[in-house]
């Protein structure tokens, strides 16, 4: 048996408690009533998907986004990987950031790369299997590509060092030139096939009876080839080009040019 | 022009067809034979109607003395006309060297279809040789006498120089063909 001052008092809490839970009650719609969760929580977003279940702590009313997948838009994913950050709070607030849109696929498209090109040229002067024509000159090149536009088409410097095989700098030929280059892409999962053509003009040491003889090169050319995603932004790359090749240099204080049409072969890496 | 300018920058020479690509013919004042030379580095110089070829040094200076000249290039070349076939030619020069300082003999054929024999020999610590003895059917025996500062048997540059020799008789041969 209680008191009378007793029964009134628990009538009143009842009330009271009924009185509080009547706005929280009416926020299962759109609006959030109790100005103190509504600055806690702030401008409110709707993700349309189910976020990760949070209790709420006894006492606190159930969050507006427990109804969202009733009546929100298309329900748009978003894992919690494509989350920048989440957090709880002490007051079971959930805080979100909208992360990046991820490249299709996943996988960047290339921007940098860092190739390996061989190609045979000739040895101006020398003696080659067939008598009368010049040498055979294989030379290997690497290359600092940069595709400062690279969508459905690429375009691209490449800054190209090469050297006659078998030596470096001090006992053959060797040659450094400035490309651009423009093509195609268009990407398959992993695999991004491409066309590109190029130019590029420079310079090439001959070496000639030990003498250093300064000359021009320059060369247009044809790659095809795929860039394979080897991570989320970097790739291993891969092509066969058509090189026409041009040399370009005095004969008899007469400026004479020289060029070889040739296959070449082309590695590289990049991100 | 715009023709001129399209076929200086697509090239004027296809090096994978064409004889002796960005090399001068050079032709004896006496009209008895012919040689492709890269010039440069290789300089022709007459002296008394005998063509004597050189490569000067870099910091070579201009002189008339023809043996100072010889002594600081660092290639030359001498062409001469010894008695004999090219065998007996080479033989004789053989027979005065000592033995196992020699490299060859070998044979070659030139481009315009001349057979020879050639041989390479050290002088002294950075005098080499190298002689390509060679006749045309007919013709006279010619000696190219190299001379190096390092060894020059395997040397390719100069193999295509001994490729391209042709005396008067072989290059009239060569059209006739």
């Amino acid at each position: 048996m209680s008191a009378p001052g007793s029964t009134l008092f628990r009538a009143v809490a009842l009330i009271a408690a009924l009185a509080a839970m009547g706005p929280v009650a009416r926020a299962g719609g759109d609006a959030i009533d109790d100005p103190k969760v509504a600055r806690r929580l702030g401008t409110r977003m709707d993700w349309g998907s189910a976020p990760p279940a949070l209790s709420p702590p006894e006492g606190t009313a159930p969050g507006p986004s427990a109804s969202a997948p009733e009546r929100g838009p298309p329900p748009v994913v978003a894992s919690s990987s494509h989350l920048d950050s989440e957090r709880e709070t002490a007051g079971a607030v959930v805080e979100r950031t909208a992360a990046a849109p991820p490249a299709p696929g996943g996988f960047s498209l290339p921007r940098f790369q860092l190739a390996f090109r061989r190609f045979d040229f000739v040895q101006i002067g020398a003696a080659g299997a067939v008598p009368g024509l010049a040498a055979t000159e294989p030379f290997n090149s690497v290359s600092l590509d940069i595709y400062p536009v690279s969508s459905l088409i690429r375009l691209g410097l490449s800054t190209q060092y090469g050297w006659q095989s078998g030596t470096w700098t001090s006992h053959g030929d060797y040659f450094a030139a400035e490309s651009v280059s423009a093509g195609a892409q268009l990407r398959f999962g992993r695999v991004v096939p491409f066309a590109e053509a190029f130019a590029g003009i420079g310079y090439m040491r001959r070496l000639q009876f030990d003498r250093t003889i300064p000359t021009a090169y320059w060369q247009l050319g044809v790659d095809v080839g795929a860039d394979v995603s080897v991570a989320s932004t970097g790739f291993v790359s891969v092509a066969v080009g058509y090189l026409h090749a041009v040399n370009g240099f005095l004969v008899a204080q007469q400026f004479t040019t020289a060029f070889l049409d040739t296959w070449s072969f082309k590695l590289g890496i990049g991100f | 022009m715009l023709l001129a300018l399209c076929s200086v920058a697509c090239g004027q020479v296809d090096a994978g067809s064409a004889q002796f690509v960005g090399a001068v013919r050079f032709k004896d004042p006496a009209g008895t034979y012919a040689i492709s030379l890269l010039e440069p580095p290789w300089i022709p110089v007459v002296v008394l109607g005998v063509p004597v070829f050189i490569v000067p040094p870099s910091d070579a200076t201009i002189t008339v003395d023809l043996t100072h000249a010889l002594t600081m290039a660092l290639y030359s070349l001498q062409v001469e006309r010894p008695a004999g076939a090219p065998t007996e030619a080479m033989e004789q020069v053989f027979a005065g060297l000592p033995q196992g300082a020699t490299v060859g003999p070998r044979t070659f054929t030139t481009a315009a279809g001349a057979s020879g024999v050639e041989i390479a020999w050290q002088e002294a610590a950075e005098i080499f040789h190298r002689d390509a003895f060679i006749a045309g059917v007919g013709t006279q025996t010619f000696q190219l006498h190299f001379t190096g500062r390092h060894a020059l048997e395997d040397d390719a540059m100069l193999t295509q120089m001994i490729i391209s020799f042709a005396s008067t008789s072989m290059v009239a041969s060569a059209e006739a063909r």
